[in-house]
């Protein structure tokens, strides 16, 4: 066990009695690599990435007064072995009705849905907020809502916009998602994280770039250990897939992140050399198997 | 004349790799005291200038480590009896 000793001299030279404190050090949780792919193709898609070391499934849904809504992608994730990493937006309820009360039922009937399974799952309740709503409203309707999922095995957290940790003026906005009382609350911090430019003209930043200044923010505000999580990421090339592999698997504080795997303006669906990165990161003996 | 005295403790018994370790020494001195010292001029005409102050401590003490881990732990803040130190797991 590693000790720290300490003694205090004066300036006539004189010495202090010793004093110590000792710790342990855990050794370092292996990472959970996640994947989402459309749910049409998903099965295909993921047959062909390979099940091996996917141990997490994005999946998107909505409260709902059942608060069983995409069951049967929760149902088939635990059954796969999988953790569930479930975004929920409002379903029928607008914001403000969220942030009123309106979907207090609904969000503790899915807290209770989830929580039945007695096993690790990640909520959010709307993530990339910035699409939709301001800090302001979105802090508000985590204080309203995030309550409910504090039970049993279930950790909740928000999922910001990673690319606004790219700028320091967009690094203040992202700031003003996340509230000083909500911190300590939230069992993990999370982005979503592709490469800037696009297919044809990939940018320079990638999903691992915005991890340390995500780190230097939380510490900041107070939580410089709350786990991490990437809800979404993707990357143009190999390399940028490679790179952000390295910093998710060898940052300490990062718990789990999920591969996008789709084509749209952000992100192109693996294949060729992107793939292969992918199965690498997934087979690294610091993730998950 | 007195040997000053000394606690250290850390914020957790258990830290995972790569968590901010927090040490607070808590250390006293009989003999240590903080003084200020204020001083104004006053020229033959009855000018007065604005004091100014200057203070000091005697026997502050310095904070000596050993760490079987080899870990350098950084100073965050210090009072008069108490120093705050971290490191990273």
């Amino acid at each position: 066990m590693p000790t720290v000793t300490v003694t205090v001299t004066d300036a006539e030279g004189h010495v202090s009695a010793p004093a110590s404190a000792s710790w342990t050090v855990q050794s370092a949780a292996k990472k959970v690599i996640g994947y989402w792919a459309p749910a049409a193709s998903y099965s295909s898609r993921l047959a062909t990435v390979g099940p091996a070391g996917v141990k997490a499934r994005r999946i998107y849904g909505n409260l709902t007064t059942a608060g069983t809504d995409m069951s049967s992608q929760i149902v088939a994730a635990h059954n796969a072995g999988m953790m569930p990493v479930v975004s929920y937006k409002l379903g029928s309820w607008s914001i403000a009705q969220g942030q009123s009360g309106a979907a207090d039922a609904a969000a503790d009937a899915t807290a209770a849905y989830l929580a039945s399974f007695n096993k690790p799952t990640a909520v959010a309740i709307w993530h990339e907020p910035y699409d939709d709503m301001s800090g302001a409203d979105f802090v508000a309707l985590q204080r309203r809502l995030v309550p409910f999922f504090k039970r049993g095995l279930l950790t909740v957290g928000p999922i910001l916009h990673g690319w606004l940790l790219d700028t320091a003026a967009n690094r203040t906005v992202f700031g003003t998602y996340l509230a000083d009382d909500l911190l300590p609350v939230y069992d993990y911090a999370g982005i979503d994280s592709y490469q800037t430019g696009s297919a044809s003209s990939p940018g320079s930043t990638g999903p691992g770039d915005r991890i340390a200044p995500l780190l230097s923010l939380l510490s900041a505000r107070g939580v410089p250990n709350i786990p991490i999580g990437v809800g979404e990421y993707n990357a143009f090339t190999a390399a940028m897939l490679r790179a952000a592999s390295e910093t998710f698997l060898s940052t300490p504080n990062l718990a789990w992140a999920c591969m996008w795997d789709s084509t749209s303006g952000i992100a192109v669906q693996l294949s060729g050399d992107r793939l292969t990165a992918f199965q690498e990161t997934k087979a690294d003996a610091r993730a998950q198997q | 004349m007195s040997n000053p005295t000394c606690t250290a403790t850390l914020n957790k018994a258990s830290y995972a790799v790569g968590e901010a370790m927090v040490l607070t020494v808590n250390h006293t001195d009989a003999d240590r005291m903080s003084f200020a010292v204020t001083v104004q001029v006053t020229d033959p005409e009855g000018n007065t200038s604005p004091p100014a102050t200057a203070t000091a401590t005697i026997d502050a003490g310095t904070v000596n480590f050993v760490d079987s881990g080899g870990k350098t732990w950084t100073l965050q803040s210090a009072t008069l009896n108490q120093s705050i130190y971290t490191t990273t797991a």
